[in-house]
């Protein structure tokens, strides 16, 4: 099990990507959203409590039931496909904690538009802060001389989302970043993420696709809009 | 035990470090080898035990409902394994106790999750029946880091057991818990609720603890207990390791038993061997005597007010009496305007809001807890309660999440009587009026013998003089002249005789006399040089917060002037009027909120409202929403504009009361669905849909299937938005969509939410789908075939 509080300034928090949440596709920016954005940014720097887990496994593969070690096993032919040259995985979850969330409460009361806003970029953070932790994963694949897989969500494909709770407590993430999930698997704090992520013994370059998101045809964050069959 | 404590008391160290070590699979419920390998852990209170521990610890952390819903024993099956095994192994021995374990629940409770506080209450109720049953001595609730669970939890103790109760929380190395609890708010609040041990477990190792150790110390008039972890984890082939060794381990404990910590143990990876370690260490030592602390405090979850150190702001803006627009937004249970009127105060400056809801035609107390709840979800500063009736303040410091300040009791016999046992049970600090039987008196001497009164009698029930502050109630000047210097020269009376801190509700003064600014902020002014601690005023009057602002500087308050400098020297000039007709227009496109207001009330001297509505508001709104639609303009800009066009009818509403009153045949309820907690969504939908002057019901996030389909009926609604962002919750919304046809078969309900399609929207039988707000105006104006004209 590694442990790791990130410091706020290695994270950065990417202005197109929370632009790219909020709808604008590279577009003509009004100068009052990018103040908003800058503003948002600063205080994420400031109030963010940036803490990742993870843990590593041998897995076992068997009708499309992935087991880890651990005793948690996942049913899911999208996994058993991405996981076919993969005898080990990484585990992980990361938060950037509950100050966020407290700020985006307070503004969608206070400041609806910079509530949004701030939402975007807290989204960005902790996609960010996930990229930190795979790159951790990554350099642990490679002196096994894999590659790794790209991160797997509960939630993505077949993948049940109702894992949440088992895989929080599998990586002790209440104790260790003080993440939790609710009955109906919902992480809190909200901007957090859990994630599969596979050793590639094959080495793979895995690349991460819209077309294989449950969400496709229905969604308007499609990158390079010529994918977009609807 | 805990009588005089003499000398150390020593915990155990870990269970699940024990249980690894004996080879058993970590991941599974730990708490299940209470029944299925009693041996193994009958063997690990053994180990502690005989390295010298006076306490051993049940195996029994996450033994709650939530944990063991997919187990196939009960929660008193394996509380009672658990202590029952325990106390097995202390028998034979003199002078060994087992403690009742009790962790987080694991998920977390309203508003940053979804579960109640009741329903917490219940799931600690369980544990501890079953714990006492079984034998238990001691009732430890530790690892906690929200400190609203933790309340819900010694409640649950302290109510169904006459146990005593040790608290411990988790500190991060920023000095709070990850839910944003510090180490003050946490003393003020477990030692109000009657613990008798408090104190920090886990998170980090013994040396990164120290800083909270000594916060700890400087706080808490009760015995501190550490339980560090065995430095912080390290990761070494597949096997999680801490980074201390148990001289390492020792030497830090020692430096705490030296500041004061009296009650000691360990928690992640400390064995027998740390354990007997430590006590070899502390054998020379003696537990420091402990002081008593005399802070008069007040606190949320995250905040702690000291008052008497210098001036604090008490917010009165929420109170009906004399308030047109809160008493109408208190009866059309208009929350958000509560909610706004508490943001106001505290970005002006409050550092304490009182809440009253009191009006003769409203359930207060139904009404007092859910503004409590709200307010408490948005702002961070330390809520007053107020109420004349018992009951609403029980009710309300039961659910409040910190602790709380009552306003208030007086010298009166009943009073006293009702107000000390709920003031002593949660621990809240108490405004005492000084008024008896009697009435109020007109000498400030005798102001001082009933405040004395008042004072002794709370020592009867246990509350110490701290936990008063007293309000030497001002009379008017138009009827009482001389009665006005009578209640300044009570504070310094007062606080010679008692260490007391003074509040003071001043604004009554000028009643009934012209200029009465003048006359306020001069009395405050006087009042504060008497040596008020804490006016209780309002922070958005700049007026008000001239006197107090300046008056931190000459006092010596302010150091520096920073407060005062940062408040004056970057003064704007008064906004400019608008008087050309199209300009509003442009503001609302532009989304220029902070011309909005001056502007809508310039024009209103030119307009009547209906005119500014239909001429300039609409329209403008039609525009913002065709830039949308056109990808000219994008989420944040729309939102701003809708912002904007708020403010312009607020302000319209506010002038003209009567004039604008909307249909209440436009009614539309909105909710998040059951489970779901993702609102954001929701809260634009609303905006924009008020925009068009629908008006909105909003039953907030995660909202329960009944309440749903019984505001349907009793509001006769019939358009209903929901929403729903996970797909485990969009479940829920099929439930409340089924329950809503069945009970209200005319109503047709619009859904949204990221993982709902057009199809899936159908099918789950909504008769609308929108994909966003712009959508659901536009289904609106079809569902009433018209717009606002």
């Amino acid at each position: 099990m590694s442990v790791r509080h990130i410091d706020n300034g290695l994270v950065k928090i990417d202005k197109t990507e929370a632009l790219r949440y909020l709808g604008y596709k590279n577009k003509n920016v009004d100068e009052e959203t990018v103040r908003l954005l800058d503003e948002s940014i600063t205080e994420l720097q400031e109030i963010s409590e940036l803490k990742y887990v993870f843990k590593i496994f041998n897995i076992k593969k068997e009708n499309n039931n992935i087991g880890f070690e651990s005793g948690l096993t996942i049913k899911s032919d999208d996994l058993s496909e991405l996981f076919k040259h993969c005898d080990k995985a990484a585990i992980m979850a990361a938060t950037i904690g509950f100050e966020a969330e407290k700020r985006i409460r307070y503004y969608s009361v206070s400041n609806l538009s910079k509530a949004v806003v701030f939402d975007a970029c807290a989204a960005s953070c902790i996609e960010s802060l996930c990229d930190i932790a795979e790159a951790e994963i990554k350099a642990i694949a490679a002196k096994e001389n894999c590659n790794i897989t790209y991160r797997y969500s509960p939630g993505y494909g077949d993948v049940p989302i109702s894992h949440q709770i088992e895989i929080l407590s599998v990586l002790n993430a209440q104790k260790l970043i003080g993440l939790t999930a609710s009955d109906y698997s919902i992480l809190m704090p909200k901007k957090s993420v859990t994630a599969f992520i596979g050793f590639d013994k094959g080495n793979k370059i895995h690349k991460k696709s819209c077309l294989n998101c449950n969400l496709f045809g229905n969604c308007g964050f499609v990158e390079g809009e010529k994918n977009h069959v609807k | 035990m805990l009588n005089k404590l003499e000398k150390f008391l020593f915990f155990d160290g870990a269970m699940g470090t024990m249980l690894q070590k004996s080879g058993l699979e970590t991941g599974k419920l730990p708490e299940e080898l209470n029944i299925t390998k009693p041996e193994v852990i009958y063997s690990i209170h053994r180990e502690y035990l005989n390295a010298g521990s006076d306490i051993i610890t049940s195996n029994t952390f996450g033994a709650n409902r939530f944990k063991l819903k997919n187990s196939s024993h009960t929660v008193g099956e394996i509380i009672t394994a658990a202590v029952k095994t325990a106390k097995k192994s202390t028998e034979g021995l003199e002078e060994k106790y087992v403690a009742l374990d009790i962790g987080p629940i694991g998920t977390l409770l309203s508003p940053l999750g979804t579960l109640s506080f009741e329903e917490a209450y219940d799931i600690f109720k369980e544990q501890i029946i079953a714990g006492v049953n079984a034998g238990a001595d001691i009732i430890l609730i530790e690892t906690m880091t929200d400190i609203y669970e933790l309340k819900s939890a010694i409640l649950a103790a302290k109510e169904n057991s006459a146990l005593p109760v040790f608290a411990t929380m988790s500190f991060q190395d920023n000095g709070r818990t990850f839910t944003g609890t510090d180490v003050a708010a946490f003393v003020s609040v477990v030692e109000g609720l009657g613990v008798d041990v408090l104190g920090v477990n886990c998170s980090l190792g013994p040396k990164q603890l120290q800083s909270v150790v000594d916060e700890l110390l400087k706080y808490s008039s009760i015995p501190v207990m550490v339980q560090a972890n065995a430095g912080l984890p390290k990761y070494r082939n597949n096997n999680t390791y801490y980074d201390i060794n148990p001289d390492e381990y020792s030497r830090e404990i020692s430096i705490m038993a030296k500041k004061g910590v009296a009650i000691l143990g360990g928690c992640c990876g400390t064995t027998p061997e740390y354990i007997k370690n430590m006590i070899d260490a502390l054998r020379e030592l003696k537990p420091l005597k402990i002081t008593k602390k005399h802070f008069t405090t007040a606190s949320s979850s995250s905040k702690t007010v000291f008052i008497g150190e210098e001036v604090k702001i008490i917010g009165e803006r929420i109170n009906p009496t004399g308030k047109k627009r809160l008493k109408e937004a208190l009866r059309e249970k208009n929350l958000d305007y509560v909610i706004r009127e508490a943001i106001a105060q505290q970005d002006s400056g409050s550092d304490i809001l009182d809440i009253n809801v009191g009006l003769p035609d409203i359930d207060e107390k139904e009404m007092m807890k859910k503004v409590i709840t709200e307010v408490q979800s948005v702002v961070s500063l330390p809520l007053q309660i107020d109420s004349a009736n018992y009951d609403v303040i029980e009710a309300a410091v039961r659910i409040y999440n910190g602790k709380p300040i009552i306003n208030s009791v007086n010298g009166k016999k009943e009073s006293m009587e009702k107000i000390f046992p709920i003031a002593k049970k949660y621990g809240a600090l108490v405004v005492a009026l000084t008024l008896n039987e009697e009435g109020i008196p007109s000498t400030s001497e005798k102001r001082l013998e009933i405040a004395s009164d008042i004072i002794e009698t709370a020592k009867e029930y246990g509350i110490p003089e701290e936990n008063i502050v007293v309000d030497p109630l001002v009379l008017t000047a138009s009827a009482e002249q001389a009665a006005v210097m009578e209640t300044l020269k009570a504070i310094p009376l007062i606080k010679s005789k008692y260490n007391v801190k003074i509040v003071l509700g001043a604004s009554n003064v000028s009643f009934g006399l012209p200029n009465r600014k003048l006359l306020n902020t001069t009395y405050l002014a006087m009042a504060l040089g008497f040596g008020l601690d804490a006016p209780i005023t309002d922070s958005t009057n700049d007026a008000l917060m001239d006197v107090i602002r300046s008056y931190k500087v000459l006092s010596n308050q302010d150091k520096d002037s920073k407060e005062y400098i940062k408040a004056y020297s970057n003064m704007v000039p008064e906004n400019t009027t608008y008087n050309s007709q199209s300009d509003l227009k442009d503001v609302i496109i532009k989304g220029l909120k902070e011309e909005a207001k001056s502007l809508s009330s310039d024009m209103l001297n030119r307009y009547d409202s209906i005119e500014i509505v239909n001429e300039f508001m609409i329209p403008a709104l039609d525009i913002v929403g065709e830039k949308y639609e056109k990808q000219e303009i994008f989420l944040p800009q729309l939102i701003r504009s809708a912002e904007t066009s708020k403010i312009v009818f607020e302000t319209i509403k506010e002038k003209s009361l009567r004039d604008i009153e909307i249909t209440d045949s436009k009614k539309i309820l909105l909710a998040t669905v059951k489970g779901d907690i993702h609102d954001i969504g929701k809260n634009i939908v609303k905006l924009i849909l008020e925009n068009y002057g629908y008006k909105i019901i909003d039953l907030g996030k995660d909202v329960d299937i009944e309440r749903i389909v019984e505001t349907a009926l009793n509001e006769k609604i019939n358009l209903v938005g929901l929403s729903a962002l996970m797909t485990t919750t969009v479940k829920n919304m099929e439930y409340t969509i089924e329950a809503l046809k069945k009970e209200v078969p005319q109503i047709k309900i619009m859904v949204g939410g990221a993982v709902l399609t057009p199809d899936y929207a159908s099918k789950i039988g909504a008769d609308y789908y929108s994909k966003d707000a712009r959508g659901a105006v536009n289904i609106a104006k079809e569902f009433w075939g018209r717009t606002l004209e």
